[in-house]
């Protein structure tokens, strides 16, 4: 990929980063990375997902009556 | 920006055998002929020498296998390798011979001046670059197509593939994602719970904010639920949870008082066994061992200890009679007496050795009780895991249970038996290896209050531990075996009663209560999945802003300005009008779609692409090809473009002459058109007749492939007219004279080739000459020598006019010039009437 193409999919994150406020998502935008993007943001995705699963678990203090 | 000088294919396309390379002019080179006769050929050949694929079979996109083998010529010799070669003309002025072959597998073998390389050194620059092929099938592709597959060709074209793609990511990403197999699973998992509250209509809020993600409000929704249940304004989630429990148990009692149980060990539970197990083994088999087996050998010289205080005793008495033996008064000798002496401090050594037995035997009975407490403490975990279930074992309530379950759930009911049948009888072998350990330890126990260990007794307690361990991994296995059906068969259970006491919702409370934690973060994760379909549509609007303004204002602007050159005084006004991006009533673009737009005298049309004529959408595709090509920096300098004026009338068609000299004269463009329209040639080329650029026309298709001749841009006459018209004008000025002298540089290439050709049969690109092979040329068809080195002369002199910016030939030359023209010309024509005489004859 030339480094045009680079150059303008770095400010599409850029700008798709400052779009969104959630930092799930935002790490998400930011794997987003060539060869395979869509790859790279499910691999992130999944370690999101595995973090909230495998920590500890405790009762948040919302959950408190 | 590469310009091309020449092109040589063979055996590639329509192209069979090899022929002269065409050169191509730095301005406008036309190929003119018929259909099928091999027009395309060549702009595919070149295509596919860039690309190393063609564009007809790129955008073929599923059907492509129709395609395979066709870039070879079907009557090329099988033992040849096709192939396109090109000379460019590069940025510093260096010419590049670029060359692909054809290999067996459809791809492309490529080289720069002879070297094999893996791909052409401005591959990746161009790669996103419109490229320099405006085609008919591919703006007939760009607009009749529908709107999905139109916007993906529009943002190709118009260089956003990066932002179409970015769009195509983030929808697979939201659409095709399977989350990981633990996650998946952990959601699965509250599927039954999902069909519960939904079932419970006085539950449905709770039902609602379930389904959302805010786990916030789903809980305080159950907080308040609960509360009003209890009638208790409770605080503690845990005394809230035990009161819905005590007020469910109550409501069920009177259906059944017991409680179906049978829990297998949590991790936690089986890391205690483990360490109780370990810990056993390892003093029974080690340090408690070795520490009781040297206890016996301790007692085993308990006896020196008497023998030491007799000795003690008789050492006491010698000193008082040395010379006789302390017991029998027998009269002892010097050596005796040190035997005595020496016997005496041997055994007190030995004694010392066994003063501490019994402070050994104490600390290790005391770990025996430390052991003896650790096994019955982890025994009565063990056998307590399953007390609840047995407590079901009596007739009288297993009974009851047989009832409640009916002869519907027959088969739960038989399943909790058979499990209390086999735990009872996992937990009887159990507690027989129990008493047996308990006994051993009482033995051992026993041998260390009274002085009576024996290797037999340590050896038998560590057997009937390996034993009774040994009994703990089949309980344990029986337990774990018979959890899950005894779950599924108290869920039952549970239905059954609550069903039968009207306690559905309080079970349904209660298990959100006992699962909160769980309920949380299923709650987060499906939050950031939700989140995850939302980014989706925040994308879509973010790439559909930008090709919004790329298309509405960019694209309609310079596409407009091409259109509108082609338009003609007289055409009706039916016209595109710019393209769009469609929106949905409430004004969000809708996705991935581009429309076109057309009006008809002021009025919008519903559909351009089918209201629009063939010529206005050949105009359009044409306008769009043109403004996309002359954007930005192009790679390539030359543009190719095939048959623009199908369709086209004789205005629209003279309109896209202009439309061609704007991008030569204007926009700096190497123009190769080819055109199955000879008129419209001649047309072009009359219209450019300043240029004096190249002109081909295939003459016809052969097994060969096409009879690609060389044309005259202008006819001999046409010329000599044009320079006489010229120097009878007064006030000639030098630019004109510079023009005078390309006009006869050109005649007498063009006289000197024809002249040769109908002289001596041999064919002579005319564009090959410069002033010394022209005369080589005459010599060689026979000129008289005198016109012959004047020609020379002349020739040398218009040769270098257009690098003269003082080239001011005095008119009176010029003429002569032209006399010489003219004298050619008549050669030319008394050759051929005798070669035509000469024939007949």
């Amino acid at each position: 990929m030339r480094q045009s193409s680079l150059d303008k999919i770095q400010e599409y994150k850029k700008e798709l980063r400052e779009l969104v406020t959630d930092p799930a998502l935002r790490k998400i935008i930011e794997a987003y990375s060539f060869p395979n993007p869509v790859d790279q943001m499910e691999t992130e995705l999944d370690k999101i997902l595995l973090e909230i699963l495998n920590e500890e678990n405790k009762e948040s203090n919302s959950s408190r009556l | 920006m590469k310009r091309i000088k020449s092109l040589t294919v063979q055996g590639f396309r329509g192209f069979n055998k090899l022929q002269e390379p065409i050169e191509f002019h730095d301005k406008l080179t036309l190929i003119s002929g018929q259909n099928s006769y091999g027009k395309t050929s060549i702009s595919e050949a070149l295509e596919w020498l860039l690309y190393g694929i063609t564009s007809k079979i790129e955008d073929a996109s599923d059907n492509k296998s129709e395609y395979l083998g066709s870039y070879r010529n079907i009557h090329f010799p099988e033992d040849q390798t096709p192939f396109v070669e090109a000379v460019f003309v590069m940025d510093d002025g260096s010419e590049v011979v670029y060359r692909g072959e054809l290999q067996a597998d459809e791809t492309i073998q490529r080289y720069i001046n002879g070297q094999k390389v893996d791909n052409w050194t401005w591959a990746i620059d161009a790669i996103n670059d419109p490229r320099p092929f405006i085609l008919q099938h591919a703006l007939k592709n760009l607009l009749l197509t529908k709107p999905s597959d139109r916007y993906q060709r529009f943002t190709k074209l118009i260089g956003e593939e990066e932002l179409a793609d970015l769009q195509d990511h983030f929808i697979s990403l939201s659409t095709k994602y399977d989350p990981p197999r633990e996650v998946a699973n952990f959601l699965n998992s509250f599927s039954g719970l999902e069909e519960k509250i939904k079932s419970l209509p006085n539950l449905e809020k709770i039902f609602k904010l379930y389904q959302k993600s805010d786990f916030d409000k789903f809980f305080a929704a159950i907080k308040t639920e609960c509360l009003s249940r209890t009638g208790k304004s409770l605080v503690d989630t845990d005394e809230i949870l035990a009161e819905l429990k005590n007020l469910r148990g109550l409501s069920v009692a009177k259906y059944f008082d017991q409680q179906l149980v049978l829990e297998s060990f949590s991790d936690e539970e089986e890391k205690l066994i483990l360490d109780d197990t370990n810990f056993l083994i390892n003093s029974i088999t080690d340090e408690f061992s070795s520490e009781y087996l040297g206890l016996i050998k301790l007692a085993t010289i308990q006896h020196i200890i008497d023998r030491a205080k007799f000795l003690n005793h008789g050492l006491a008495e010698l000193l008082n009679k040395p010379k006789e033996c302390p017991f029998c008064g027998h009269p002892l000798t010097e050596n005796e007496t040190t035997k005595i002496q020496h016997e005496c401090n041997r055994v007190n050594e030995e004694e010392s050795k066994t003063k501490n037995l019994q402070a050994r035997r104490e600390e290790i009975n005391s770990k025996l009780k430390a052991l003896r407490k650790r096994f019955e403490q982890g025994y009565s975990r063990l056998v307590a895991k399953s007390d609840t279930l047995l407590s079901l074992d009596t007739q009288d309530v297993l009974q009851k249970l047989e009832m409640v379950f009916g002869v519907e759930n027959k088969t739960h009911f038989d399943t909790v038996k058979n499990a209390i049948e086999d735990v009872r009888s996992r937990k009887e072998m159990l507690n027989s290896s129990y008493q047996i350990t308990v006994g051993c330890l009482d033995d051992v126990d026993d041998s260390l209050v009274k002085s009576t260990e024996t290797p037999e007794k340590i050896k038998n307690l560590a057997d009937v531990f390996v034993k009774h361990i040994s009994d703990i991994d089949v309980y344990k296995k029986t337990m774990k075996d018979h959890a899950k059906t005894i779950s599924v068969a108290s869920k039952v259970l549970t239905n059954i009663l609550d069903l039968q006491a009207g306690t559905q919702e309080l079970s349904m409370l209660i298990e959100l209560l006992e699962r909160r934690v769980m309920l949380n973060k299923r709650a987060v994760i499906i939050g950031v999945l939700g989140r995850v379909k939302e980014l989706q549509k925040q994308v879509k609007e973010y790439v559909s802003n930008k090709i919004e303004n790329t298309v509405n204002v960019d694209l309609t602007r310079s596409v407009l300005n091409w259109y509108e050159r082609i338009k003609t005084e007289g055409d009706p006004d039916v016209h595109f009008n710019g393209f769009e991006l469609p929106k949905t009533k409430s004004g969000a673009i809708k996705s991935r779609q581009i429309a076109v737009n057309a009006k008809s005298y002021n009025k919008l049309l519903p559909s351009a692409v089918s209201s629009l004529s063939e010529s206005k959408l050949n105009a359009l595709g044409l306008s769009i090809s043109i403004a996309n090509n002359i954007k930005g920096n192009s790679t390539f300098g030359f543009l190719v473009i095939d048959d623009p004026v199908q369709s086209m009338d004789t205005g629209h068609s003279i309109q896209i002459i202009n439309i061609i000299r704007s991008l030569i004269d204007d926009e700096g463009k190497q123009v190769i058109l080819l055109s199955h329209n000879a008129e419209w040639i001649r047309e072009t080329r009359k219209s450019c007749r300043s240029i004096n650029g190249k002109y081909y026309e295939i003459e016809s298709y052969t097994l060969d492939g096409p009879a690609i001749q060389r044309g005259m841009w202008a006819a001999v006459d046409e010329r000599i007219a044009e320079v006489k018209s010229f120097l009878n004008k007064p006030g000639l000025k030098r630019l004109d004279k510079q023009k005078i002298a390309e006009e006869f540089r050109l005649l007498y290439n063009e006289l000197a080739a024809d002249i040769c050709k109908a002289k001596t049969g041999n064919l002579v690109n005319p564009d090959s000459l410069n002033s010394i092979k022209l005369r080589a040329l005459l010599i060689q068809s026979d000129i008289d020598s005198t016109l012959t080195d004047s020609i020379f002369a002349a020739h040398t002199s218009v040769s270098n006019a257009h690098h003269e910016t003082a080239y001011d030939e005095p008119v009176q030359t010029l003429r002569e010039y032209l006399k010489f023209a003219e004298q050619m010309k008549l050669i030319l024509e008394e050759t051929r009437i005798k070669n035509k005489t000469s024939k007949k004859t």
